[in-house]
């Protein structure tokens, strides 16, 4: 069985970040810290690597850091592979918040509790995709669903140049690789050199 | 659970997309979802940021939502009555007026938002006894005469048609930031194998992408336009048939041509000879391809004629009429309204160029401007020589700004009045992309005290005792009675989709008709010279203030002020949804330019000119061509307005347009 | 990672805590190698436990909800650290009681040291993540040298007569040893953007340094030289910076960081500028 996550295609994506807008509005997230957000691998466009990227919310581990840390067991791992957050059994201990090596969760000052990205569990059970992906202009945001075959996505990576796995978490997020003819090439040397 | 209304209504923004919306809204006029509208064939199922971030803007805590009277001490700003407001604002316009004639007053409408009823304003102002307006645009008018002159009307292929493309040249044009819409469907072409080749002097988000990327010195597009038309020629390529069929001046043309060799070419761009040749096979090779271009190619004084030398490339490669081809710049098919019906206008209106209001402010007689109303626009920030033209608001007796939040304008006002959003007033729109006429739906009612223009209007007219018919009693009839006469659609068809009233097929001259002089494509224009004092024929001339020009002496780098897709101009900017996922704002500068200057990365550097001088954080950015420095525009926060301090009040060769990038500037350690 | 105003609770908590699990650990250590006494260092340890527990609570979101925080015993780290506290305490407690009442029992010494002891060690299992750059490795070992350090410091110089104890020398060795891998960790790690995000890390060497010498080098030639309470004082302040600096100096692996070490290493990739 694997797990739903999303699939980013790292061609398609140009960091504009209305999937943290749609995130935003979606789940009430008017004044407190979004869920998602966007990060740029080489903005000011250095020659020596392709400059992409990183759309980033919670990646729904295989073995997520926080639910195995989290104290009063506020995390759940349902079936079809999301990871959601039960509020009313977090103490807002903010454990999670340091043992996350993707810095999903956020703590909210006021309610004093954590939360973090459901992959719009409401949605995803109703039939629709998540408010992200829906909203995404360019499409370089899609949603995979749990699957019981197993199969990899033709030509998805879990491991990019600029996203790491350092814990061995197994999160749920995978890659399609930039294209474009010098930014695939540059994409491909990056990769090796930081391979040496 | 409360109930959900979901609206059908469209993004009235000054951009490309126009897009089509569906808001979802509970019954506490809470928007609880925005989406893109599935019935929009161009924009389908998606708005961009800027859309979703209306969840936050309609209620947003900066928003006005009451009339203010600047306070008596001067700084600062006491809410204050309609009533009150109205009549003062009318007591102090017609004193000017009377003291100074009613051309002494201003009257600037910018392009914040568009719809048909913005017209209503004129319903006052002629009864007024006139005024001064603007004319010309800030943005894109040399283009769309260039693109008029040379094929007669600016229309343009449907959107949906790039995918068909084989070959997608984007010239001056970053449509990854400024059309998102058309971005997707360039992506989509390219995944079928279409090749995509962008000329830009910066490395964008859309270069990041394409497949090949020229950096010419910026100003020097027609001679590589003219250039590559030369390579195209010798080596055949152009499209014989197509020419002999549809070509007016062909052969004058063809003369010019012998001006531009590759060596002449390149080096009046500073490109290299043999990528303009691999452009030029790559361009004529492939059929069909679809040629972008965008405004910011035309910012500067040679714009009329730099647009020409280029539009003509798909006439010269026989790219016109078909799917996946053609020049792409402006469609204005959705352009099918009838005119308001208004007051006669009285002699004394004058109109002033829309790039030179601070000079005019400052300095024009006969009668010289002493009050000014000002709305859908942020001047004072956006506008050439933006400092000057603050001063002069400054110095005028009345000021009258109506806008959703205090900008840099507003803080000049005597008065400042709260402007409406696109929820609060039904109306019209049309588009300059697709070709779509979409209906903008009255979703929420205004807030506070919040009146739509139309009304703020009406009511300054009741003030003074003028006619108020041209005001709509019932909006939805009015706005049916400006649709087309035997168009054969009503205002309940709109309300269920957008309607694209020319009714062709999709591809722009299938019939290769050209409503020009000749009937056919203008290679040389008796019309351009005549009206314009222009070469009959697309020619090359070094800017004014540009690569070639002495004053680089002084002032060696070319400035450019582009957009982001994080805003509209100075829209958005301000809302802290936007702030959280906008790009840095900063000084790009090629790393051997800062390098000689002594300039690190993420310092602080001043930029200047003879008109004036700003200090921003530095990128060093390997990615720009050498001698070219960016700052992004529409930035006017946290302080003063920037970029503007530094551009000029110039005007384009033809249609009185701007000439934001023709700048020059020195950079140093602050 | 977090804000820092989040870190001062969890400083006061672990300083107190650990001081107070570290003596009475001393104490039973003390008792059982070397027959000396102290029954005070049981009390007082019980007392800073608890008062360090008191502390916790003000860290968490969602206070009246600290019951639920031995839910996760078994898989959760922090689960089993709170359990463990509880015991901790408890028979700290029950041992520090006996001893008022006048019946001092070896047999609850040694429980309330042993429970203590294995406190300490899970609060080094609590930071022990893969997550936190800074907190990988030998650091996991330092609340129980530290803690240690500190109680035989305390109990050495305010209980025996006669002599410094091997025992006491052993265990500020053992802190030193095991604090100097953290602080050689610490200090090879490179001043990159993502590492000076935490404004504390360029002060790293002074901090760590400063822990190193107050809980190690100094009580170590003040007990060599003439035992004395300044011992306990400087052991305690030493204790207080490496708690601080803990915190301080925690560098969470983000994803943000991991971009920003590509692009350093793309920065110092030989590739000739594009003209």
């Amino acid at each position: 069985m694997t797990g739903a996550g999303f699939l980013l295609d790292l061609h398609r994506c140009v960091g504009c970040g209305a999937c943290v807008l749609a995130c935003r509005i979606e789940n009430g997230r008017v004044e407190t810290a979004a869920w998602r957000r966007v990060l740029a691998l080489n903005l000011r466009r250095h020659p020596a690597g392709p400059t992409y990227f990183l759309s980033v919310a919670c990646h729904h581990c295989e073995e997520p850091a926080c639910l195995k840390g989290c104290p009063s067991g506020a995390y759940e791992k349902r079936p079809d592979g999301i990871v959601v957050h039960h509020e009313d059994l977090c103490l807002g201990c903010r454990y999670c918040e340091m043992t996350c090596p993707f810095a999903t969760p956020t703590y909210d000052d006021a309610k004093g509790v954590m939360s973090k990205c459901h992959l719009c569990a409401h949605r995803v059970d109703a039939g629709r995709l998540p408010a992200c992906v829906s909203a995404c202009p360019t499409e370089a945001l899609r949603f995979v669903a749990a699957s019981t075959t197993g199969a990899p996505i033709a030509g998805a990576a879990a491991l990019v140049p600029g996203f790491a796995d350092p814990a061995d978490c197994g999160p749920a997020l995978r890659f399609l690789a930039p294209a474009g003819t010098r930014r695939a090439e540059l994409f491909r040397s990056l990769e090796e050199a930081l391979k040496r | 659970m409360p109930a959900l209304r979901t609206i059908r209504t469209v993004c009235p923004r000054n951009c490309y997309c126009t897009c089509g919306m569906l808001v979802t809204v509970d019954e506490g006029g809470r928007i609880v979802s925005i989406e893109g509208d599935p019935e929009n064939p161009a924009t389908v199922g998606h708005v961009c940021l800027k859309g979703l971030s209306y969840a936050r803007r309609e209620a947003y805590p900066d928003r006005l939502l009451t009339p203010l009277r600047r306070s008596a001490s001067g700084s600062g700003f006491e809410p204050v009555g309609w009533q009150d407001a109205i009549g003062e604002i009318a007591e102090r316009l017609t004193r000017v007026r009377d003291a100074s004639g009613p051309a002494s007053v201003l009257y600037y409408e910018g392009s914040g938002s568009h719809g048909a009823l913005g017209g209503l304003s004129m319903a006052f102002w002629r009864q007024f006894g006139g005024c001064t307006t603007t004319f010309g645009d800030l943005c894109w008018p040399a283009g769309l005469e260039a693109t008029r002159l040379t094929y007669g009307v600016n229309f343009h292929n449907h959107p949906a048609l790039t995918v068909q493309s084989r070959l997608i040249l984007l010239w001056g044009h970053n449509p990854a930031e400024t059309n998102v819409h058309q971005w997707r469907l360039i992506l989509d072409a390219q995944a079928r194998g279409a090749r995509v080749i962008v000329i830009d002097p910066r490395q964008t988000d859309t270069t990041d992408a394409a497949d090949m990327h020229l950096r010419p010195r910026p100003g020097t597009d027609a001679a590589l336009a003219l250039g590559l038309a030369r390579e195209i020629v010798e080596a055949g390529f152009h499209d014989s048939a197509f020419l002999e069929a549809h070509a007016h001046g062909f052969e004058e043309y063809r003369q010019r041509l012998d001006g531009f060799p590759l060596e002449h070419a390149a080096s009046i761009t500073g490109l290299d000879p043999e990528e303009i040749r691999a452009l030029a096979l790559a361009y004529a090779g492939t059929k069909p391809a679809l040629l972008i271009a965008g405004f910011g190619l035309q910012r500067h004084s040679r714009a009329g004629q730099t647009m020409r030398a280029v539009a003509l490339l798909p006439a010269l490669t026989g790219n016109v009429g078909i799917a996946g081809g053609g020049w792409q710049y402006a469609n204005l098919a959705s352009h099918c309204l009838r005119p308001l019906t208004l007051p006669p206008e009285p002699a004394a209106s004058r109109a002033i160029p829309v790039s030179q209001v601070a000079r005019h402010l400052e300095s024009l007689d006969g009668p010289p401007i002493r009050a000014a109303w000002i709305e859908r626009g942020n001047p004072a920030a956006q506008n050439p020589a933006a400092h000057r033209l603050r001063d002069a608001l400054a110095r005028l007796d009345t000021v009258v700004v109506v806008d959703q939040f205090m900008t840099p304008t507003a803080r000049l006002a005597h008065f400042v009045l709260p402007a409406k959003t696109l929820f609060e007033e039904e109306d019209l729109v049309t588009a300059y992309w697709h070709p779509y006429l979409q209906w903008r739906a009255m979703v929420l009612p205004p807030p506070g005290e919040v009146r739509p223009e139309s009304e703020i209007w009406r009511a300054l007219c009741e003030r003074l005792g003028y006619d108020t018919s041209y005001f709509p009693a019932d909006r939805e009839s009015f706005l049916q009675a400006l649709l087309p006469v035997g168009c054969g659609f009503t205002l309940d068809d709109l309300k269920s989709h957008p309607i694209d009233p020319s009714a062709n097929s999709g591809v722009a001259f299938a019939d290769r008709r050209f409503p020009t002089p000749s009937g056919k494509v203008e290679f040389a224009s008796d019309e351009a010279a005549e009206a314009w004092g222009v070469d009959r024929v697309p020619d090359y001339a070094p800017l004014g203030e540009g690569a070639a020009s002495p004053a680089r002496g002084r002032f060696p780098l070319q400035l450019l002020s582009c957009k982001t897709r994080d805003r509209i101009h100075s829209q958005f900017g301000n809302l802290d949804w936007v702030r959280g996922v906008e790009r840095p704002h900063v000084l790009d500068i090629h790393p051997d330019d800062a390098r000689t200057r002594g300039i690190a990365d993420g310092s602080r550097a001043a930029v200047w000119n003879d008109r004036g001088r700003i200090e921003l954080t530095v990128r060093l950015t390997p990615g720009i061509r050498p001698g070219v420095v960016h700052v992004l525009e529409g930035w006017c926060h946290d302080g003063d307005p920037d970029v503007n301090v530094l551009t000029a009040e110039g005007i384009t060769d033809m249609n009185h347009g701007a000439t934001f990038y023709e700048c020059l500037v020195e950079v140093a350690r602050a | 990672m977090t804000d820092g105003a989040a870190h001062r609770p969890l400083v006061a908590f672990t300083a107190l805590a650990i001081a107070g699990a570290g003596l009475v650990s001393a104490a039973a250590y003390f008792e059982l190698a070397h027959g000396v006494v102290s029954p005070w260092a049981v009390a007082a340890g019980a007392i800073l436990l608890a008062a360090g527990l008191a502390v916790s609570l003000g860290h968490l979101g969602r206070k009246w909800r600290a019951g639920l925080a031995a839910r996760g015993a078994g898989r959760s780290a922090l689960s089993n650290e709170a359990l463990l506290a509880g015991l901790a305490l408890a028979a700290a407690a029950l041992a520090a009681g006996l001893d008022a009442g006048g019946s001092h029992a070896r047999a609850a010494t040694a429980i309330a040291g042993a429970l203590n002891a294995a406190f300490l060690v899970s609060v080094g299992l609590v930071y022990s993540v893969r997550g936190q750059r800074t907190w990988r490795g030998f650091s996991a070992a330092t609340p129980l040298s530290g803690g240690l350090a500190f109680g035989a410091v305390a109990v050495q110089t305010l209980s025996v007569t006669g002599g410094v104890l091997l025992g006491t020398l052993l265990f500020i060795a053992a802190d030193a040893l095991i604090f100097s891998r953290r602080w050689r960790n610490a200090a090879g790690m490179a001043l990159t953007e993502a590492t000076l995000t935490n404004s504390w890390f360029i002060h790293r060497s002074p901090l760590l340094g400063a822990r190193f010498f107050l809980l190690d080098v100094i009580p170590y030639f003040l007990l060599a030289v003439s035992p004395a309470p300044l011992a306990v004082v400087s052991a305690a302040a030493g204790l207080i910076v490496d708690r601080f600096s803990f915190y301080a100096l925690a560098v969470q692996h983000t994803t943000e960081h991991e971009i920003a070490e590509v692009e350093a290493q793309m920065a110092s990739i030989d590739r000739p500028a594009r003209s």
